[in-house]
């Protein structure tokens, strides 16, 4: 095990090392890696999630962030690197979907129409995680009716369709579906990004309610900053393949450290109005994963970049409280 | 053949969902439905609604117009043409059933193990499938009734060989589209087999194109049982068929061109009835999943 | 195009050995060994191993395949197990025969159907539109065979117009030969007609209502020659689409309009291999097929890429 770098961030976040959940190592997710183009979707991503706390995983389409979570299910290739839950390595093991879902990892995917089949019933939809291991019809149902009624849905849902429910009421059974084998780590996928705004905020204040009862642990991945800022207690913010800053949510909030997580910040409407300096502002598009920009890969958008950044890749390194990848982060100061 | 080609087609190109809308109208499916039952019902109680043996020969008789004792007439070596009518009901629909069944059978397997496992396997059997496909089906029915011999099993058997490949394209698409959805995929996680992902999440929800298919080759299953009968292939002499029906009246068109009336008009009814019922299913089947 | 044709040739080989591969492996198949079959109940064991010393059954099946491959290439399809004719010389003579009648065929359905389908276009909703749609979904529905009977009922029993069967060689009378095959070419064709009826009905709207045409109609360009220029153009490249796949069901029908006619060609010949387990009739003659059929399509994807720039790689 990596111990040493363990050590060296537990002395920077002030966070035990032994509350770490879900270690990622240098992780590289690749797609098509025998194909003539394999996409690089992860590229050497370190990141740690600690029991009790919820991490949030930002960043645009493209960013990988959606790859980490499906090479944490073992649902994504993955090329080197490590995953680690609770001391178990996932990524070696034969089944790797199998061996996350028996170490208590679940998902719950943005898209409540996918997500459930649709001539299944509900209830068996939610209790369908439990067929290995509850043989009996009744039971199941029994156990789905209770996770139903946990998450805010009336028992009658069970016997319906999905075709009969609302965006938000599926995603309340995909939630409840995530529950049923009493998981340890729940990463949610884009999980409220295709509901209506009012609706989110309930699915959000759900989620916050199961996590502290049932002693949950959230992997959130958005790229809706305003869901972060309400759920998440850290932060790692990703671009192209990389993670280019990451500590608690207060810290990278209240000041970023990288060009690229002002940027973001500034895409939030505040109501008073203040949004971050526009020269944070990043220009053009993002980049194309199978052919990143040499060095920094955003220093092609990045309002800060200076010759270094065109040549040398920056590596994470601690900055005010937190890790950040860039050659300018001490330099900069706050507006 | 104008079916063979809308068959053919479909299978060539992945089904589109939508693209028919249609006024259904109640009478024509309801109709048709309670033919086909009728039909089946005749079948069954053939022994006891023919008039008279339908190999009875009167060949004093023969190729009589209609009479009080022989309805529609005899046929050419004085057999009642009705009784042969109605006893023809059982090849007619067991023919179509095992062709259908037959194609079921061999394609649904084909096509959900090809679209599931991807890769590879895949390439090769679709490979196998698009050869299949491009053969003229009425020669290669006959020619594998050829090596199987020639009985009513075994050319309808052929046929449902034939209609395979194209059904296999059809349920694979399906496949395709419903393989990567979430629900499928996260049963991974679940500890489940595979074998449980195809057969209750895959299969029920790729399968519509499938079922529109199937409803096409039960009229073209129909119709090739009638034209191979027509051949003499098929049901053995003396024993009837509405194709050697047919195909007897024909000969004799000279003498009573009226003869092959009967037996033609019955097989265009029933390939009508077939063909409403095929399209109001489709119509039903046809929801954007 | 020289690339292009043989890029195509090569992705033509694998249907070509399945086909060829199927065609084989039937006799293979045979419950109880095609040997056997032809020999008959009475025949005892040293007769059948003679007839299989013969039919080249002894020898390994991948060796009796490339014996067979060979065999075709050059001509050899064996002979008939029951009348020991030469089996490539009856094809010979037959094939003319069967082409000339799928070819006849085609060019009714052509001849036919694209100018009905060009006036149903333009003018839709009509009523000669609907007796078109009509007449269509019946042609669709009703079976040639059944048709030609029907036809030969009315057209040369009752009003004695054309023969009712009979076939003249091209040879001997090119008049006869024609007035024969009229009746037998309008009701293979007819189901042919009606799908490329509809066809050109949907590929001619689909157009006449693109924006690029209605432009050009506004603008006040002659509607004669909108129609001919762009329409038509498209239509065609549609047709053609399905050239291939009817030309190939034509072949298989013909078989069927054979038998109603009373016509020489394959079909008869492989009908009548059937019922008697005739297999290097069954194998020639399903080859020759085969053959044509892939020929047919060969062609018409080179001329899809000859006429659609935009497929032109």
């Amino acid at each position: 095990m990596t111990a040493p770098v363990g050590t060296a961030r537990a002395d920077l976040d002030g966070r035990a090392p032994a509350d770490c959940l879900l270690r990622i190592s240098d992780l590289t997710v690749t797609y098509g890696l025998r194909s003539r183009q394999p996409v690089h979707a992860v590229v050497d991503v370190s990141l740690e999630v600690h029991t009790g706390r919820t991490l949030a995983l930002i960043g645009e389409s493209g960013s990988g962030k959606s790859s980490i979570a499906r090479a944490i299910c073992g649902l994504a290739p993955v090329e080197r690197g490590t995953i680690t839950m609770d001391g178990y390595e996932l990524t070696t093991a034969p089944d790797r979907p199998v061996a996350a879902g028996q170490r208590g990892i679940q998902i719950v995917f943005q898209d409540p129409v996918s997500a459930l089949d649709p001539r299944w019933s509900v209830w068996r939809s939610v209790a369908e995680p439990l067929l290995r291991h509850v043989p009996s019809s009744d039971d199941r149902r029994e156990r789905a009716m209770v996770l139903l009624e946990r998450v805010g849905l009336d028992r009658s849902f069970g016997d319906r369709h999905p075709h009969q429910l609302s965006g938000g009421q599926r995603q309340r059974v995909t939630i409840a579906r995530a529950l049923a084998p009493a998981p340890r780590l729940v990463i949610l996928d884009e999980a409220v990004s295709a509901l209506d705004v009012s609706v989110r905020n309930e699915i959000l204040v759900l989620l916050d309610e199961l996590k502290r009862e049932e002693g949950l642990t959230y992997l959130l991945i958005s790229h809706d900053m305003g869901a972060v800022a309400q759920m998440a207690t850290d932060i790692a913010v990703m671009y192209l393949g990389k993670v280019v800053e990451s500590g608690e949510a207060a810290r990278v909030i209240r000041e970023p450290a990288h060009p690229y997580t002002d940027a973001l910040l500034a895409s939030v409407p505040t109501v008073s109005g203040d949004i971050v300096d526009p020269s944070f502002r990043p220009r053009g598009e993002i980049g194309d994963t199978a052919h990143p920009p040499p060095g920094c890969r955003y220093h092609t958008r990045c309002p800060l970049a200076i010759d270094r950044c065109a040549a040398e890749e920056p590596l994470m390194r601690p900055v005010r409280e937190r890790l950040t990848a860039c050659h300018r982060a001490d330099e900069k100061v706050n507006a | 053949m104008a079916q063979v080609v809308e068959q053919v087609a479909a299978a060539r190109a992945v089904a589109a969902p939508g693209a028919r809308v249609r006024r259904t109208r109640r009478l024509g499916p309801v109709l048709a439905i309670a033919f086909i039952v009728v039909l089946a019902l005749i079948g069954v109680l053939a022994p006891v609604l023919a008039p008279d043996d339908p190999i009875n020969q009167d060949l004093a008789n023969q190729v009589g117009g209609p009479t009080a004792q022989h309805l529609l007439g005899t046929d050419s070596f004085g057999r009642d043409v009705l009784s042969r009518l109605i006893w023809g009901t059982r090849p007619a629909l067991l023919g179509t059933l095992v062709a259908v069944a037959t194609a079921c059978v061999i394609g649904l397997p084909w096509g959900l193990v090809s679209g599931y496992a991807g890769g590879l396997v895949d390439m090769v059997l679709m490979r196998v499938a698009d050869a299949l496909l491009v053969l003229p089906g009425l020669v290669i029915a006959l020619a594998i009734t050829t090596a199987l011999g020639a009985s009513l099993t075994n050319a309808m058997l052929a046929v449902g060989i034939v209609f395979s490949p194209g059904l296999a394209r059809v349920l694979r698409s399906g496949v395709l589209t419903v393989r990567d959805r979430e629900y499928v995929v996260v049963t991974r996680m679940y500890g489940l087999r595979p074998w449980h992902r195809m057969i209750h999440h895959v299969l029920p929800n790729a399968v519509a194109p499938a079922l529109i298919q199937i409803t096409l080759l039960t009229g073209i299953a129909f119709l090739a049982q009638a034209a191979l009968g027509f051949l003499g292939i098929g049901v053995s002499p003396p024993a009837p068929s509405w194709g050697n029906s047919l195909s007897d009246a024909y000969k004799f068109i000279i003498v009573d061109p009226a003869a092959v009336l009967a037996p033609g008009v019955v097989i265009v009814v029933t390939v009508l009835a077939v063909y409403r019922i095929g399209d109001y299913l489709r119509d039903r089947i046809e929801i954007p999943a | 195009m020289i690339p292009t044709l043989v890029r195509r040739l090569i992705a033509i080989v694998p249907t070509v050995i399945v086909a060829t591969v199927v065609t084989f492996a039937l006799v293979q198949i045979t419950p109880g060994g095609a040997a056997e079959a032809a020999a008959g109940p009475t025949a005892t064991p040293a007769q059948i191993a003679a007839l299989k010393r013969q039919m080249g059954l002894d020898k390994p099946v991948p060796l009796q395949y490339l014996d067979w491959l060979w065999n075709m290439i050059h001509g050899n399809f064996g002979q008939s197990v029951i009348n020991r004719q030469d089996v490539g010389t009856e094809i010979a003579q037959r094939l003319p025969v069967t082409l000339e009648l799928t070819v006849l065929a085609l060019l009714v359905a052509l001849v036919v159907g694209i100018p009905l389908g060009i006036v149903s276009a333009a003018r839709r909703q009509s009523r000669l539109d609907a007796v078109v749609r009509g007449g269509s979904g019946l042609g669709l529905a009703v079976p040639e065979w059944l048709l030609a009977m029907f036809a030969v009922d009315l057209f040369a029993l009752q009003l004695g117009w054309l023969p009712p069967t009979g076939f003249t060689p091209l040879s001997e009378n090119l008049a006869a030969n024609l007035q024969g095959m009229i009746l037998p070419a309008l009701a293979l064709g007819s189901g042919a007609a009606a799908i490329i009826t509809r066809q050109t009905r949907s590929a001619m709207v689909e157009v006449l209502d693109s924006p690029f045409v209605r432009t050009a109609w506004a603008l006040g360009l002659p509607r004669g020659q909108i129609y001919f220029r762009f329409a038509l153009k498209n239509a065609l490249i549609s047709v053609i689409t399905v050239i291939g796949l009817i030309a190939g069901a034509l072949l298989g029908v013909s078989i069927l309009i054979e038998r109603v006619f009373v016509i020489p060609g394959m079909g008869s010949m492989l009908v009548d291999g059937v019922s008697q387990k005739d297999f290097p009739v069954m194998q020639g003659v399903t080859t020759i097929f085969v053959a044509i059929v892939i020929f047919i399509n060969l062609a018409v994807d080179l001329s899809y890429t000859v006429l659609d720039p935009r497929i032109r790689r």
